[in-house]
């Protein structure tokens, strides 16, 4: 009797234990971008980190990896990747490339047509948040050297958009041509 | 009524000197004109044999002679604690110029009061004995006391004395012989007395006196008189001059005594029964046909009900009681068998309440009931003040270092109650009563009250500053040009002080708090985090880097502001009928590892100096401790119950079922807690655990079972884990990747353990699976032996471990043997990557950390562990392994060597740092896999009194607790000398790391580290307590490219850098 009540149990606590799967990566394409919070992908919200639709909530794209996915083309899976990278590890690089990426699926159709609008939306906060919450940010090239400022482009994005760019910014023409974003 | 405080201090006196030559048969004994005090008495006085001791009877009764001569027994419970100390403190551990002193003054008072004997633990030494006798002719009684709190089996302190034990009776009755054989020659010797309350100790739970009980320990009390008949047996058979005496609780159990000992002398008791004994001088003539003596008794002077002194009632007390043993003693018509007692006691103790902490605050907790005491007895309520027993009252030292001591009322009514002689042919009970009638308290207590000492006390026992500490401190330091620190000399000064209040707004509530206030903090200092620079950062600036550009060693924050206010230490304690309530912040309590908690779930909260270094809030809580109905019940509540606990609560409950000890803990994590001070102690996440633990003893063998249900919040979250693999793996890596999620039984753990003790050997083995998130406490108790390789607590393990103690004479060899493996094992660090052609996104692993992973491994890493621990202690009552060995081990020499070999053939999950902005980091990955090492060498010895040595050596190989792969291979050795009051400490370390936290963590290391340190104090110092102290130091050290501190040019072009400190400081300490 005792036996039999062992194995039953032994088949019992075995039978409720579900067995692992094994990783074997996932396809990033056919993404389509559902925008999980009013602010996601805007600084300080971490949202994207409880996101379904998100392949990164679980992992990290790694510094080769996130450029990978960037130059893919592969938008909806690129502003994942930055969203992440932006939850975990605050900066104004992955912050300007949210709103980078937004514009890129606002501008693929990478979303249904109902999000369209809010993504637009969002690609316009999220170069906000570039100039108030990132003033001083930069991103390099590939030497890791050189730096360029991301208020600039994150200012020409919101007017590329169509946004009305908030907090006083203006664009000014420095004296070797080029524009500059500044605040007075 | 007496405590473990009577371990160390306790004695009876009678005022009569040394026997003159052919005394009258019935006259007592005339008190002599005191000799000069003299350690060496035979040479000033004439030879004296030793003394005949014998209990008269005749048909009027019994009585006490001694060489003929007739002794009514006019006791004192005599020692000497001063404020601060508690039962660890020994008089006769002193030097004997200090010694003489105290008895001069001590023995002066009482041999004045007519006092003639004093009972003292066996721990006096025989040549004290004598002195007293000859100097002041106050005779002593000698009271081993038969494991009433513990008893050395095979040179190994068992703490609970189990008189059925064969093992332990015969310890206890060998013992006992060879005392015999050291005192009963002795001069001064007025009897044996065997015990103190054994058969309350078969029941009480602690040292701390507590209800009496009642008769539920019959059983284990027949081992316990059968133990004592074998006792005075074994004194009788090499002792005929003394007679034999126990020192029972009350007259309990003595039909037993009347069975099992009835060669016994005198039936000794201590009694606390009140104004009147009652019928207990009957009882024992009825039953046993003994004579009588109270070898307690007394009252406190504390008002219970009223929260004040009242030194009236206890003189009133002590002159009822004495009157009563006048009139019951011989030839006095009634019982006739008393042959006197000893007061309990002779000054009060500030230790007893607690034991081992506020051993500076006069506790007026009232800690058991007695009706029989009825001027301040409620209903329902304690009214018993343990550490009001005195009557004298307790002061603090004088310019001599002796503490002084206030006589109370009682002491004069008591003088004035000795001048009668219960023998002389003119005494008969009519003048006994007008005697004792005549004596009127109220009448003697204007010395007493119009004292400096009582009015003292009556205006500070509300509030009162109850310590006070400035700290001086000046440093100059300098760098090399090597080194980040200038090459210039820096100078700079710190400025500390301490102060607390204490509140006692009545009986049973305590608070204390303690505060501190900076002035200027210095910036210059090497090792540079300590509490008052609270502006510190405590990590290099840069993550795994040892120093940046431009960061400069000890470049901190001068605190600023309110900052320079804090408050250091805070606690409370509420007495009441139903429970205890404590509160704490920053002071330290005990884990509750002895009272079932077999996992752990409410560690120990002493942290020694790191908590101030850290700047540490922790332990914060509240802890309910239920009694009567609610006995066993406990429930603790905090912020930070002990450091690195997230706010929660913790609940207890425990009870015998049958022969088994149950109890149930439960933990809940009420929030995350938000502050991380130091990598060596994270919050981790959010957690609920339940646990149920089993005791079972019987005879030599211990079974403890227990099982943990943990976590169950993680129950579904998801998690990656790898396995090696020699076919196709996860991104060529080697490793097959899978994807898992936490169920039900991951949340499950159990664990056994079972103890054998054969007095000589001992033994213990142990088995625990804990699953992944089945996380507990580490082990918080001692197990056997002072081991440092333990199991880990966390879950995701299995374990087994087992350990021997073999004691070998004064010497223990201790084995132990450990092999754990977690269930999933680390992770490795994979990157991630993408394939742009397929699209397809391929997650990188990393290892897991305790910040946001379901769990981890770290300390419950695959290992197979071997310890061998072998230790000298020829006096083992001072357990070698206690953590204030340094200054509590009494024996000439006593060493212990730990060797541990840890084979850890795989790796672990991430630790942890925090960065200089105070965020909190997992590494990216961890030290490879590689077995570890150690070996410790302690030693302590005490070649005289005036000197202790005591020091450390260790040599070990380990890892860093952050991810640097470099295996330290570190040498050190520290070492102390203690002279009187003088003190020289010395440490040199080699290829170590540095002295902090996060030195370990980014692997830190320096070639050389030495320092010094002599200081000079008004007394000597005590572990956990600082003391008054003048003293100078130093320290320097070498650098390398593994140390913090080196210059960039430096690192670049391989120098070696240097950097020193001197300073001297003052710490001034009420």
């Amino acid at each position: 009797m005792k036996t039999w009540l062992v194995l039953a149990a032994a088949v019992g606590i075995s039978g409720c234990y579900d067995p692992a799967s094994f990783v074997y990566g996932e396809s990033l394409e056919d993404l389509t971008l559902q925008l999980h919070s009013s602010n996601v992908g805007i600084h300080p919200d971490n949202s994207v980190l409880t996101d379904p639709n998100n392949p990164f909530a679980h992992t990290t794209p790694g510094v080769e990896t996130k450029w990978k996915i960037q130059s893919s083309g592969a938008h909806v899976a690129a502003f994942y990747s930055w969203a992440t990278l932006l939850a975990r590890e605050p900066g104004g690089e992955a912050q300007f490339y949210v709103g980078n990426t937004l514009l890129a699926v606002y501008q693929s159709g990478a979303a249904s047509q109902e999000e369209l609008p809010k993504v637009k939306a969002q690609a316009i906060r999220a170069y906000q948040s570039v100039l108030d919450n990132f003033p001083d940010s930069v991103t390099y090239d590939a030497t890791g050297t050189i730096a360029y400022d991301l208020v600039t482009p994150a200012y020409k994005g919101i007017v590329e958009m169509g946004g009305t760019v908030q907090g006083g910014w203006t664009l000014v023409k420095l004296t070797n041509g080029q524009d500059r974003a500044v605040k007075p | 009524m007496s405590s473990l405080t009577l371990v160390t201090c306790l004695a009876v006196t009678l005022s009569q000197a040394p026997a003159p030559a052919e005394p009258a048969a019935d006259a007592p004994v005339a008190p002599a004109a005191p000799a000069a005090p003299s350690l060496q008495p035979t040479a000033a006085v004439a030879p004296v044999a030793t003394q005949a001791v014998r209990v008269h009877r005749d048909e009027r009764g019994f009585k006490l002679q001694v060489d003929g001569r007739d002794f009514p027994i006019r006791g004192m419970n005599w020692g000497y604690t001063p404020i601060g100390e508690n039962y660890r403190y020994s008089l006769w551990n002193q030097t004997d110029d200090f010694i003489r002193a105290v008895l001069a003054r001590e023995m002066t008072l009482l041999r004045d009061m007519g006092v003639n004997a004093i009972r003292q633990f066996d721990d006096i030494p025989p040549q004290w004995v004598e002195y007293i006798y000859r100097n002041y002719g106050i005779y002593t009684v000698v009271n081993p006391l038969m494991g009433r709190y513990g008893t050395n089996v095979n040179g190994v302190m068992v703490p609970n004395t189990d008189y059925s034990n064969p093992v332990h009776r015969k310890a206890l009755l060998t013992d006992l012989a060879q005392r015999v054989e050291r005192y009963h020659n002795t001069p001064g010797v007025l009897m044996w007395m065997l015990g103190n309350e054994n058969n309350y100790g078969l029941h009480w739970t602690g040292y701390e006196i507590q209800a009496l009980p009642g008769q539920e320990d019959a059983a284990r009390a027949e081992h316990l008189y059968s133990l004592m008949g074998e006792a005075v047996r074994t004194i009788k058979a090499r002792d005929t001059h003394h007679p034999v005496s126990i020192a029972n609780g009350d007259a309990q159990y003595v039909d037993l005594i009347a069975r099992h000992a009835p060669e016994l002398d005198i039936f000794g008791a201590n009694v606390y029964r009140g104004a009147s004994a009652r019928d207990l001088f009957d009882v024992v003539l009825q039953k046993l046909n003994k004579p009588v003596m109270f070898t307690e008794f007394g009252a406190d002077a504390y008002d219970a009900k009223a929260g004040r002194e009242d030194h009236l009632a206890q003189a009133e007390y002590l002159r009822k009681q004495w009157e009563e043993i006048y009139s019951q003693s011989y030839g006095h018509g009634r019982a006739q068998n008393a042959l006197g007692g000893f007061v309990f006691q002779w000054v009060d103790g500030w230790w007893k309440m607690g034991q081992e902490s506020n051993l500076s605050v006069h506790d007026a907790t009232a800690s058991w009931p007695n009706a029989g005491y009825p001027s301040d007895y409620v209903e329902g309520q304690n009214n018993m003040n343990e550490e009001w027993f005195g009557i004298s009252t307790l002061g603090p030292e004088d310019e001599a270092g002796i503490a002084r001591v206030q006589p109370r009322t009682a002491y004069y009514v008591l003088q004035a109650a000795f001048r009668l002689d219960p023998y002389a042919a003119t005494t008969t009970s009519d003048t006994i009563r007008q005697h004792f009638a005549a004596i009127r308290p109220t009448e003697m207590s204007r010395g007493y009250e119009s004292s400096m000492a009582l009015a003292r006390t009556e205006e500070l026992s509300a509030v009162r500053v109850s310590n006070l500490r400035l700290v001086m401190d000046s440093s100059m330091s300098r760098g090399s040009i090597a080194t980040t620190r200038p090459n210039l000399d820096t100078v700079d000064h710190t400025e500390s002080i301490f102060f607390d209040l204490a509140m006692q707004p009545t009986s049973g509530v305590y608070g204390r708090a303690s505060f501190n206030i900076v002035g200027n903090v210095a910036q210059n200092r090497l090792n540079n985090l300590f509490y008052e620079n609270r502006g510190t950062q405590p990590t290099p600036t840069t993550a795994g880097a040892p120093t940046g550009p431009g960061t400069v060693p000890g470049a901190v924050g001068q605190p600023l502001g309110l900052e320079r206010f804090a408050l250091y230490q805070a606690e409370f304690k509420l007495d009441r009928e139903d429970f205890n309530l404590e509160g704490f912040y920053r002071v330290g309590h005990t884990h509750w590892g002895e009272e079932g908690d077999f996992f752990n779930l409410y560690r120990e909260a002493h942290y020694g100096p790191n908590i101030d270094i850290y700047h540490g809030n922790a332990p914060f809580g509240v802890v309910f401790s239920g009694k009567k109905a609610l006995d066993g019940f406990k429930v603790a509540v905090g912020p930070e119950l002990y450091w690195g606990a997230n706010p929660s609560i913790v609940a207890k409950y425990r009870k015998g079922v049958g022969p088994v000890m149950l109890t149930l803990v439960h933990q809940e994590d009420l929030a995350r807690g938000a502050v991380q001070q130091t990598a060596s102690v994270i919050r981790e996440r959010v957690a609920r655990r339940t646990a149920l633990g089993l005791e079972w003893n019987r005879g030599p063998m211990g079974l403890e079972l227990g099982g943990i249900f943990a976590a169950p919040q993680r129950i579904g979250e998801e998690f990656i884990w790898t396995r090696p693999t020699n076919g196709a793996s996860y991104l060529g890596s080697g490793y097959e990747v899978l994807r898992d999620k936490v169920q039900l039984l991951d949340t499950l753990g159990a664990k056994a353990r079972l103890t054998y003790d054969l007095g000589m050997v001992r033994m213990f083995a142990q088995a625990s699976f804990r699953g992944l998130v089945a996380d507990a406490g580490p082990e918080q108790r001692t197990v056997l032996t002072g081991w440092s390789l333990r199991e880990s607590g966390r879950g995701n393990h299995y374990a087994g471990q087992a350990g021997l103690s073999v004691q070998l004479g004064t010497l223990q060899v201790a084995p132990n043997v450990l092999y754990q493996k977690p269930l999933i094992g680390p992770n490795p660090t994979i990157a991630d990557a993408f394939d742009a052609e397929t699209g397809r996104y391929y997650p990188g692993v990393r290892p897991r950390s305790v910040l946001s992973d379901t769990f981890s491994v770290l300390d419950n890493r695959e290992t197979l562990g071997a310890e061998l621990l072998i230790t000298f202690d020829p006096t083992p009552g001072t357990w070698f392994w206690s953590w204030d060995r340094d200054m509590r081990e009494d024996a000439p020499f006593a060493a212990g060597l730990d060797l541990v070999y840890r084979h850890q053939p795989t790796s672990r999950d991430a630790g942890i740092a925090i960065l200089a902005n105070g965020s909190t980091i997992a590494f990216g990955k961890a030290p490879p896999a590689s077995d570890e090492w150690e070996a410790t060498l302690r030693m302590v010895g005490n070649p005289t009194k005036r000197l202790k040595l005591y020091g450390t050596a260790m040599v070990g190989s380990n890892q860093s607790s952050g991810e640097d792969a470099r295996q330290v291979l570190r040498y050190g050795v520290d070492g102390s000398v203690l002279l009187d009051t003088l003190m020289l400490t010395a440490q040199l370390r080699m290829n170590d790391w540095g002295p902090y936290d996060y030195h370990r963590v980014f692997n830190l290391t320096y070639p050389l580290q030495a320092g010094g340190d002599l200081s000079y104090g008004l007394k000597r110092p005590v572990l956990g307590a600082v003391t008054t102290r003048f003293g100078l130091r130093g320290m320097v050290r070498m650098l390398d490219q593994y140390s913090e501190g080196l210059s960039t040019a430096a690192l670049a072009e391989g120098l070696m850098g240097r950097e020193y400190e001197v300073g001297a400081y003052a710490i001034l300490s009420l």
